[in-house]
């Protein structure tokens, strides 16, 4: 029994000494420089969360073999960051229909450093243009503003065109949101 | 979630960092995102910004981060034809720069608190004005001074960069 235990525990610390070492090396060689200070623990991490995994290490390393393959042979798919509730534009917010020529015109933005495109909404522009696609020949351009509340619960003030089709309020283009103080 | 490590800001001279994501922004009012890839739990968006403030004008002048197909991503990347520096005109709000020492640690996204913020206010990239909100004083000497991450994981990658 005593053969098994001492057995089970050696092959604990080999695991424990190998598998997280190859997995740290391999995510912190080639990221260098995008980190831009050093992660300082706290005395309590540095101390008692190493002894904690390691001892549970050290008991469970089969788990930790599993796991280590899974990473492996089934590796990470990409994680879904949560999205905002979609925002639609009510007939409520909107505030002046204007022509195509009146909206390019008053989105043009200058720079003294040159610093962005002559253009309308200047690096945005490409947005725009795709935006603009969708104007049909029956449809009109509103400017809106508008207050939303996030499923976070955050307020937030957005600004930009909509699209107003003869069937309601078509696709829209942001042009500014910040979140209400 | 972590604690999210902040973008870079050139603030009268020197850099600090900052917790608030203006690159967020152009990418919400639909500009390109690339496909950044998410090595670190403490770095969900992929990326690292360096911005300045240049004649009362907030411009995008530096990007650190990784791809999905392992290669770097610079602000070449995003913007060819504005690698060195460009205006963030898309950006109203309100930059936060924690300052003095750590009062409360929350691992959570920019949710720890400092003893101050300064508040910068920007309107269509345009700075106007700034502001202090005093959070209180630390308690003891060796509080952590300046805006840090507790800790991360970091997710294995392979010889190309891709994470595994």
């Amino acid at each position: 029994m005593t053969t098994y235990l001492i057995c089970y525990l050696g092959l604990g610390i080999i695991t424990v000494l190998t598998l997280p070492r190859l997995a740290k090396a391999r995510g912190a060689e080639h990221d260098k420089g995008l980190i831009p200070y050093s992660i300082e623990p706290s005395w309590w991490e540095k101390t008692l969360v190493p002894i904690v995994c390691y001892s549970f290490a050290l008991l469970l390393w089969p788990v930790l073999i599993v796991w280590r393959i899974k990473e492996t042979f089934f590796p990470h798919e990409t994680i879904a960051v949560p999205q905002g509730e979609t925002f639609s534009v009510k007939r409520e917010h909107l505030l002046r229909q204007m022509s195509i020529a009146e909206v390019e015109c008053a989105a043009i933005v200058s720079d003294p450093l040159y610093a962005v495109p002559n253009l309308p909404f200047g690096h945005l522009n490409a947005a725009w243009l795709r935006f603009k696609k969708n104007l049909g020949s029956e449809d009109t351009l509103w400017a809106f503003a508008a207050c939303h509340t996030d499923e976070w619960g955050s307020k937030e003030y957005k600004e930009g065109y909509a699209i107003v089709t003869t069937d309601g309020i078509g696709p829209h283009f942001l042009t500014c949101r910040f979140e209400n103080d | 979630m972590t604690a999210q490590i902040g973008e870079k800001l050139i603030y009268q001279g020197r850099e600090v960092a900052m917790c608030t994501e203006p690159l967020g922004d152009y990418f919400a009012l639909g500009g390109e995102s690339p496909d950044f890839a998410m090595n670190y739990t403490a770095l969900w968006r992929g990326y690292v910004g360096t911005w300045e403030i240049m004649e009362n004008r907030l411009y995008l002048i530096g990007l650190s981060g990784r791809l999905n197909d392992g290669t770097q991503a610079t602000l070449a990347t995003l913007f060819p034809d504005y690698p060195e520096r460009l205006f963030a005109h898309w950006y109203s709000g309100t930059l936060r720069i924690p300052e003095g020492k750590r009062l409360e640690y929350c691992h959570a996204g920019y949710s720890s608190i400092y003893e101050r913020d300064r508040l910068l206010k920007i309107e269509h990239g345009v700075f106007t004005h700034t502001s202090v909100r005093e959070n209180g004083k630390a308690s003891y000497a060796d509080a952590p001074e300046g805006y840090g991450v507790g800790a991360m994981t970091v997710f294995p990658v392979n010889a190309e960069g891709k994470r595994r």
